[in-house]
């Protein structure tokens, strides 16, 4: 029953990123594949000036907007869980972040965060939060906040929603109990809601961790890696070295090393998590 | 019972906050379609339209003006309406069935492959656009809508078929048991009893598949040609790349492809509420 | 399925094929016939609509013929030239930029005219400008056939704005152009504006003020990239110098403004003048009421490059090639042919909304480009236009050294580094990534 999925995936996802693996240990000569069995885009890839940037940066985006999203998303989910028709439509539109396409979405935030014309600008100068407009997109100290908040709102919905359902399944009694016992709001989150959804709350963690790591058209229609590299992050940095400098030995080595560095985290964030699990049971 | 007021106001001003956080961009972007170009032009920005037209509407829908005839919005959205739909039933059928199985069939390996399949989903992005590329072409279905069609269903199944094995482990086991006892057999329940149960996970997967394909771009983009078999995102996006500075097609165009999804939304949400308002009762 | 077949087939005969294209010639000439996949990148939406409607006159014209048309916008370029490359779909005709000849040539994607042409090809040399036929040039043949090219570096300004300032005339020099962006600068409106955001179309502008000021950003002779030239450098400072000396929108405000926005601050009154290609901001609408024209851009007072002053740089954003591969020769050529006819040329006569220097020798002496732009007219009739002015650079893994080249540009108008700094590093990692590809 479950093999034509297994059969799905493995064909049509894991083949190709088998094809990945095998460029990367291939040799390319003017776009050509030449002879495999070499580690040269390896080496390459050390010897790469940038790589150490694009590292730093992708590590502001995967950590920044993991954690972003599963705390506004635990936050979001604990008011909409309240029961109330207000929270009934809210449930509705926290999906329309979703909706557009990426590309889409990312021209209309870059127009409004632009620094000459962008409403957001014009309002954080309106309210004398900010003496000028600021470009938030042309400040390397800023870009790549800026991007992971963009990237937050984009991906908060599926989280929202995943955790609010799971807040609503915590028994009632459980609650009630608690509150009984004296304890209060913080604590029965604490200790109550907390372990009951850790299960969930995990699994959209890790959810949030693949999907940050994917993520490309955002930050490439934004800022296309600027100003001065200070956004380009592991998957723009691939795609710029696959299509447009055609070194497509490069960015499957660089995929490797992408995929290695997200399955340490996601281990790593198992590991831990698994005694919340084992305390729960 | 004093301190009613205060929640109340407090609740009003986080549903506020957490709706305009919410709807913002996309509320910013259907109000520049109703503005004129000029008044885009002008600073500081207007928020509420000065001058209402709906000339970027007309402009998009009316045949002989020159942004509609690049594209056939009528029949980029029916390509996209027969890839989503497809996909989308392709994804909820064959996931009910692996949900059934991970929920109910113990069987070694069982949580294994289960988060195996979750963790597939690693393996993305845009550097796995030519591979797919090259295994298309290696099956003879590039430029083809079945091509988009397998590929959504693959990245899809994984999320899908954990939705509703969650979906399903919920559903107490004595259900069926009385069921089997009272002389049904496994299909006959799964289908007269889990299935009905089902629904909101069922449904909740199909809206969002149907939502990652409708809005899919980087696969689209390399996979389909002829301009007859494109998607309406490729279509919104080569728009969009037209008329980079005038917002108020782009939110127009924007808006006539968020249309169906909102449309869809809007009838599937009872039962994405029911659904959630159920497992919450069932608890 | 039939499509699947053919491009299956072309995989397999591709390189058949392209062995006998020459021997094609000794055949008897007939109707072109069969089917063609074409594919168009880019271009203004009036461009893109003409395209599509032109389609349908060939076809007229060639009855046996099937065209399977495709356009993709022009970021979809590289990633479906990349595909293609890797999978063998060349399509039989593509349309792309001029600077895709040099990789598409030494990747045997595409096939040298010349032979193939046969006597079309006078046709072609009597009906277009020579300096822009020269686009479609690579070691010593003719790839592809250019209908139009874009020019940089231009200056747009606004002539109230001058003349408030007291100027008469638009500014002839480097040090010039300092003086009147410092005295046309306001509180609220900039002097000058030039836009450095990763975008090629930027970083294309600046290249034709390095190239203008004797900079080259690579030497073809020995494979080093010249990012680090005096020339490069300098033209660098002058931005820099621009930037600090207050007359522009701040640096980070450009870093996030592009050409398109750039023109649209101009055409809102928001700067007073910008640099610009060719089209400066016409096809983004400028109002009625805005005073402006268009000059060549100021000189440097004293080029410091090692190589000679490029008077302009001309970039063709759609040039036609046939694959290598194509099984139907004989209909890409004549598709190839119909797109150098004057009627299909004409149509980039100066009109703002295609905002072209036009191809064809007939179109200059149309009224329509006298009227739009005279200055052009008077140029091109008294042999200035084009003279010293040269295709954009060009190369195998030119998009490696404008990458690097649009983040120095960055980091120095950002004062993260200094020009000196920003290209040699620029220079390393460009020259470090192209002997990757070798």
């Amino acid at each position: 029953m479950i093999l034509p999925v297994v059969f799905a995936v493995v064909g049509f996802v894991l083949g190709p990123a088998y094809d990945v693996f095998r460029l990367s240990f291939t040799r390319f000569i003017m776009g050509q594949e030449v002879a495999f069995g070499t580690l040269v885009n390896f080496k390459t890839l050390l010897a790469d000036p940038m790589f150490l940037q694009v590292l730093r940066n992708t590590a502001i985006w995967i950590l920044g907007g993991t954690l972003g999203c599963v705390v506004l998303g635990l936050a979001l989910a604990t008011f909409l869980a309240i029961e109330s028709r207000v929270t009934t439509v809210l449930r509705a539109l926290i999906l329309l972040p979703w909706i557009l396409p990426d590309v889409v979405t990312a021209m209309a935030w870059k127009w409004m965060l632009h620094g000459q014309v962008g409403i957001v600008g014009q309002t954080l100068q309106a309210l004398g939060i900010t003496e000028r407009p600021m470009s938030f997109l042309g400040d390397p100290n800023f870009v790549m906040w800026v991007l992971v908040a963009v990237v937050i709102w984009r991906k908060v919905p599926l989280i929202t929603l995943v955790l609010t359902a799971a807040i609503r399944n915590v028994p009632s009694e459980l609650i009630e109990a608690s509150r009984i016992d004296g304890a209060n709001r913080w604590e029965t989150f604490r200790y109550i809601v907390m372990p009951q959804i850790a299960f969930p709350f995990t699994a959209v963690t890790v959810i949030s961790m693949i999907w940050m790591t994917a993520e490309f058209t955002l930050p490439w229609v934004m800022t296309g890696g600027g100003p001065a590299n200070s956004s380009q992050i592991m998957s723009t940095y691939i795609y710029q070295q696959s299509f447009e400098f055609f070194n497509w030995g490069v960015a499957s080595a660089m995929s490797v090393v992408n995929l290695l560095c997200l399955a340490a985290l996601v281990t790593l964030y198992l590991t831990v998590m698994r005694r919340s699990w084992s305390r729960k049971e | 019972m004093t301190r009613e007021p205060i929640a109340t106001t407090l609740f009003a001003l986080c549903a506020g906050v957490i709706a305009l956080y919410i709807t913002f961009p996309i509320l910013w972007l259907i109000l520049a379609s109703f503005k004129p170009a000029s008044e885009l032009a002008r600073l500081p920005a207007t928020i509420l339209p000065d001058e209402f037209t709906l000339g970027a509407y007309r402009d998009l829908l009316t045949a002989g003006t020159q942004s509609s005839q690049l594209l056939d919005w009528r029949r980029l959205i029916a390509n996209s309406f027969f890839i989503s739909v497809t996909s989308t039933v392709i994804v909820v059928v064959l996931a009910s069935i692996a949900g059934y199985a991970f929920a109910r069939i113990p069987f070694p390996g069982r949580d294994l492959i289960l988060g195996g399949l979750l963790v597939s989903r690693m393996f993305q992005g845009a550097v796995l656009l030519l591979p797919t590329y090259r295994l298309m072409v290696f099956l003879g279905l590039h430029d083809s809508p079945w091509a988009l069609i397998l590929i959504y269903s693959a990245f899809g199944l994984p999320f899908a078929t954990w939705i509703i094995t969650a979906g399903l482990r919920e559903i107490p086991m004595e259900l069926e048991e009385a069921a089997m006892v009272d002389g049904a057999s496994r299909l006959q329940t799964m289908i007269r009893v889990i299935l009905p149960l089902a629904v909101p996970s069922l449904v909740t997967a199909a809206l969002w598949h149907f939502v990652g394909s409708w809005a899919e771009f980087a696969f689209a983009s390399i996979l389909l040609e002829s301009p007859e078999k494109k998607t309406v995102t490729l279509g919104l996006v080569n728009f969009v790349d037209y008329f980079t500075l005038e917002f108020n097609r782009v939110g127009a165009a924007a808006g006539l492809v968020a249309l169906p999804i909102l449309v869809i939304f809007f009838f599937g949400q009872r039962y994405f509420t029911r659904g959630l308002l159920q497992g919450a009762v069932k608890g | 399925m039939r499509v699947t077949r053919r491009h299956f087939m072309s995989g397999a005969a591709g390189l058949a094929v392209a062995g006998t294209a020459p021997l094609g010639l000794s055949r008897p000439a007939r109707a072109a016939s069969g089917t063609i996949a074409v594919w168009k990148f880019g271009g203004t939406p009036r461009e893109v609509e003409f395209w599509a409607k032109q389609n349908e006159v060939f076809l007229k014209a060639n009855p046996d013929v099937k065209l399977e048309y495709s356009y993709f916008n022009g970021q979809m370029r590289r990633q479906k030239m990349q595909a293609a490359l890797q999978t063998g779909q060349i399509p039989d005709v593509i349309v792309g930029f001029g600077q895709d000849v040099p990789e598409l040539a030494t990747f045997k994607a595409i096939q040298p005219l010349n032979d193939l042409a046969g006597d079309k090809l006078a046709g072609w040399q009597e009906r277009i400008v020579p300096q822009i036929l020269t686009n479609g040039n690579f070691d010593g043949k003719l790839y592809g056939l250019p209908v139009y090219v874009d020019m940089a570096p231009f200056l747009a300004y606004n002539i109230d704005a001058l003349k408030e300032a007291d100027f008469d005339g638009p500014p002839r020099t480097w040090s010039e152009l300092r003086d009147y962006a410092k005295k046309l600068t306001k509180p609220d409106r900039p002097g000058f504006a030039f836009p450095a955001t990763t975008a090629p179309g930027d970083i294309n502008i600046f290249e034709s003020v390095a190239y203008m000021n004797g900079g080259r950003v690579y030497d073809p002779a020995t494979g080093k990239v010249t990012l680090d030239d005096r020339g490069v450098v300098d033209a660098l400072q002058f931005y820099v110098d621009l930037v600090k000396d207050l007359s522009t929108p701040s640096a980070a405000s450009m870093a996030e403004t592009n050409f398109r926005d750039t023109a649209q601050l101009f055409a809102q009154g928001r700067v007073a003048m910008w640099i610009a290609f060719s089209w400066l901001n016409t096809p983004w609408g400028t109002p009625e009421t805005l005073n402006w024209t268009g000059a060549p851009f100021p000189r440097p007072d004293k080029p410091s490059g090692g190589q000679a002053p490029v008077n302009a740089l001309m970039d063709s954003s759609a040039i036609l090639f046939i694959s290598a591969s194509t099984q139907n020769p004989e209909a890409a050529l004549s598709y190839v042919d119909f797109w150098s006819q004057n009627e299909q040329l004409l149509m980039w006569d100066g009109d703002p909304e295609y905002s072209r220097i036009p191809a064809a020798k007939a179109a200059w002496d149309t009224p329509e480009l006298a009227q739009k732009w005279p200055s052009w007219v008077e140029a091109y009739k008294g042999g200035t236009l084009f003279a010293g002015a040269e295709p954009i650079p060009r190369f195998v893994g030119v998009t490696q050294v404008e990458t690097a080249l649009g983040a120095a540009i960055q980091e120095a108008i950002l004062e993260r580094k200094s020009p000196e700094q920003a290209l040699a590093d620029a220079a390393a990692a460009a020259q470090q990534q192209i002997d990757l590809l070798k």
